[in-house]
């Protein structure tokens, strides 16, 4: 009986699911659990957003102010360094001046990590290589045509296609591998803020909530006993 | 002191019945002394329930339900309302806890016959409840207005445009658009926030007083009211509050410290609570590459999704064929008080088929579930197949087996 | 089979789990209370307007609008400000303790532009000329809809249907701006 069902549910089991990409074109990605709890680490991965996504990618729905206060940021620095636009106060928000529908079909940003996980964008921002094929001369292993140009080769270098799923670095960039994959943590752990900056406080609270219940299950377990004593 | 109390109590006895339902439903109603762990579900629904309400109420004053709107207004609540990100979190882990909850309380039904003679109204109610709660999920998760919100809507909605003769027009109708609009979201909300709500609270007060009229059962389907005590109190029976009352307590503790671990820790539910195209704004251009139901539907769209042949002399396509084996894989559970002929109440005395049938059901119910979450192909369409066969075949041999089996003699106390 | 019952232990248990279900309902009323206040949306909307005031000549009123209320802005002309002294027996409440202008600054009047009668908008007549509503008018503000009079710092003559003087908003002056609102 019990073999009966372990069977059932045994067949069921993915060993017949294949044909399903798990990593956009790439048969898996890299693991990457991105945390937000780490201040200085959002800090550099802001740094990075701000020197070359913020071109293109707006965050629309992360106000200055609340990244001013989650990521300990000093007023002038705000004002002076960061918000580069016009006419912007600190409660509007990170739209960078760019328009609402970007022209070159930039999406934003601000739930991305939610929309496609943090593995798949910390995998994407690394397999970038160069292909002549590409009218940008770039192609993405894990986003097979994307029309996004290798924005950090500066950081990373170049790479090149050398077999399927596989890449080898052509040139070198100003940061070693080891460096690159660090500020791409940074910069995912950022954009995973920015996705869900309550993130921040939950993530630190959860505990103490959960300890309270315990000992409220504590306490009205020995009540219950009281009275179940009465009707044993 | 005890004087004003007293005569404040009979003031208000003479004018409302206070101290009589107290006593019927609460200080004087017996309910059987043993019982186990399943028999908890009742009232952690309830408490389920409340939180939705409560927290739903909250949500409604920040969101706003237009196509225009929707989507930002979620955000808007996720981060810039206080605390907003914790009711959104407690709603939508609620729905999946109500599920969850659901699914358990049925199956104690089940095991345990709770729906036999005569407490066939109080299951027929709670059927109706499952229903409702179905319809409830659906309409909320279409609010948020995401990819996938919109893209299963469109899913669902094409089921009734299914139906020979009626469906497109049917479909249009229940739209108030010709495609899937702002126009739906409106009404949807309408129905989510008061219409469904206000029926299910209805359905739970005559569920309740349908069970309190006939008295709870027990895992053994002893019937406690035949050997009472001097009182007239049953031997096997306590009175509900403090006994009952008190041992929900621990479980509610219980409760909750799972709930919140998923509020704190894992909202989302590993993409299970709310699916990862939702954090995107529905793009009618734009279909998701993997539209999949919230895993509580999981069980059903998988049977829908087996039913892969029509029966074309008839003129019924596979489309609605699926959409009515979906149905009466719902409405099927309505009947389950007439198809058992059993003379034994609990399974823990019916006979060996009754078991291996419960045995069946379950397993054919998890592994549809989990089917139901993934891409389909030939072999996981086999499967939900033989599982939907399986699914079925309890209920349908029901009037057979029950009335055939050998079963075993039941105590007459616990 | 059963145990005598200890009423104190049975008591302290009712009265601890009492408490500690008042607890969890205080703190699950917490988040839900704290969600009226204003979110960072109002905030945003609420928050301090900026002015620039060179852009303002002596005797020109500018509107602003803060918080969904006009704010009138008047640069006092030298006139204006030796005729406010001779109004004081003239006033409700003079305002003696508020200053000249009934602002931090010498040259500005800051108030909110709201009849303190039933709340229409005043207008701004600076003219020093004999009026049909004051035959020795020295410039201030007169509310069309039920006759109130005001002078050009807001305060409110007697005998008119407006109680009070016209409300000063919070405000700052950092060199040639003028924050309304609390500073940021």
């Amino acid at each position: 009986m019990r073999f009966f069902i372990a069977l059932l549910i045994f067949i069921a089991l993915d060993f017949f699911g294949a044909g399903e990409n798990k990593c956009g074109s790439l048969e898996k990605c890299d693991d990457y659990s991105a945390t937000v709890q780490d201040t200085y680490s959002l800090q550099r991965g802001l740094g990075i957003y701000m020197n070359y996504c913020s071109s293109c990618h707006t965050l629309k729905m992360q106000r200055w102010n609340r990244l001013q206060r989650d990521l300990d940021i000093p007023e002038t620095i705000l004002l002076e360094d960061l918000i580069t636009t016009p006419d912007t106060k600190a409660s509007d928000f990170m739209s960078f001046g760019l328009p609402d529908v970007s022209p070159i079909g930039a999406p934003d940003l601000t739930l991305r990590t939610r929309v496609r996980g943090e593995d798949w964008i910390y995998t994407y921002l690394r397999t970038f290589y160069s292909d002549p094929n590409q009218p940008s001369g770039t192609n993405n292993l894990v986003y097979e045509g994307t029309s996004m140009p290798n924005v950090l080769a500066g950081l990373q270098g170049t790479q090149e296609l050398v077999g399927k799923g596989k890449l080898k670095q052509t040139t070198q960039g100003t940061q070693t591998k080891e460096e690159f994959d660090e500020s791409m943590r940074d910069l995912v752990n950022f954009l995973a803020y920015v996705a869900e900056p309550a993130r921040v406080t939950r993530e630190k609270n959860g505990f103490y909530i959960i300890l309270f219940f315990i000992v409220f299950t504590a306490v009205m377990w020995l009540l219950y006993r009281e009275y179940a004593k009465e009707i044993k | 002191m005890s004087n004003k109390k007293n005569s404040f109590m009979s003031w208000l006895d003479r004018r409302l019945p206070v101290t009589e339902n107290l006593e019927r439903h609460l200080t004087k109603h017996p309910v059987p002394k043993k019982v186990n762990f399943f028999y908890i579900f009742g009232a952690l629904l309830m408490v389920v329930f409340m939180i939705q309400v409560v927290t739903g109420i909250w949500l409604m004053m920040f969101y706003t339900n237009t196509e225009e709107g929707a989507f930002a207004s979620v955000e808007y609540i996720m981060r810039d309302v206080d605390y907003g990100w914790l009711m959104r979190y407690m709603h939508s882990t609620g729905a999946s806890a109500f599920f969850l909850l659901m699914y358990f309380h049925m199956f104690r039904g089940l095991l345990y016959g709770s729906y036999q003679k005569p407490k066939e109204l109080v299951w027929l109610f709670g059927c109706f409840l499952l229903f409702l709660l179905m319809a409830e999920g659906f309409l909320g998760y279409v609010l948020p207005w995401g990819q996938m919100s919109y893209w299963a809507a469109n899913v669902i909605l094409s089921l009734f445009g299914a139906i020979p003769f009626i469906g497109p027009d049917l479909q249009v109708w229940i739209q108030g658009d010709y495609v899937l609009s702002g126009i739906t979201l409106s009404r949807f909300f309408a129905l989510h926030v008061v219409v469904v709500p206000l029926l299910m609270i209805a359905l739970v007060v005559f569920h309740i007083f349908a069970l309190h009229e006939v008295g709870a059962g027990n895992p053994e389907g002893v019937d406690i009211e035949k050997h009472r005590d001097k009182k007239g109190m049953p031997l096997d029976g306590a009175p509900f509050h403090p006994y009952k009352t008190f041992s929900a307590l621990p479980a509610i503790g219980i409760f909750f410290i799972v709930f919140f671990a998923i509020v704190f820790f894992a909202p989302t539910g590993g993409g299970y609570f709310i699916e990862k195209p939702n954090f995107e704004e529905a793009d009618f251009l734009k279909t998701p590459e993997h539209i999949a139901p919230v895993w509580y539907y999981a069980p059903f769209y998988s049977i829908l999704r087996a039913v892969t042949f029509g029966i074309p002399f008839l003129g019924i396509t596979s489309k609605f064929l699926g959409f009515i084996i979906f149905a009466a894989s719902i409405a099927i559970l309505f009947i389950v008080p007439w198809l058992d002929r059993s003379n034994v109440q609990s399974i823990r005395y019916k006979g060996v088929y009754s078991k291996i049938a419960m045995v069946l059901f379950a397993a054919s119910f998890v592994t549809l579930g989990y089917l139901g979450t993934k891409p389909v192909n030939e072999m996981r369409t086999l499967i939900a197949q033989i599982c939907t066969v399986f699914y079925f075949a309890p209920f349908i041999l029901m009037p057979i087996y029950t009335k055939y089996e050998k079963t075993k003699k039941v105590p007459e106390r616990l | 089979m059963s145990e005598k019952v200890d009423p104190k232990r049975r008591k302290a248990l009712l009265i601890t789990s009492g408490v500690m279900g008042a607890v969890t309902v205080a703190g699950f009323a917490v988040p839900f209370l704290s969600a009226w206040n204003p979110s960072e949306k109002a905030k945003a909307m609420g928050a301090s307007v900026k002015f620039d005031l060179t852009k303002l000549d002596p005797g020109a009123m500018a509107i602003v609008e803060w918080r969904r209320t006009p704010i009138f802005i008047v640069h006092q002309t030298e006139q204006a400000k030796q005729n406010l002294p001779k109004l004081n027996d003239k006033m409700v409440d003079p305002a003696l303790g508020e200053g000249l202008l009934r602002s931090n600054n010498d040259k500005f009047t800051v108030l909110k532009g709201v009849c303190t009668h039933l709340s229409c908008a005043p207008k701004y007549h600076p003219e020093i000329e004999p009026k049909a509503w004051d035959q020795e008018w020295l410039g201030g503000f007169f509310c069309p809809c039920h006759g109130s009079k005001f002078d050009l710092a807001g305060r409110v003559y007697k005998g008119v249907p407006a109680p009070v003087n016209l409300e000063v908003p919070p405000h700052t002056f950092e060199g040639d701006t003028l924050i309304i609102g609390d500073a940021v």
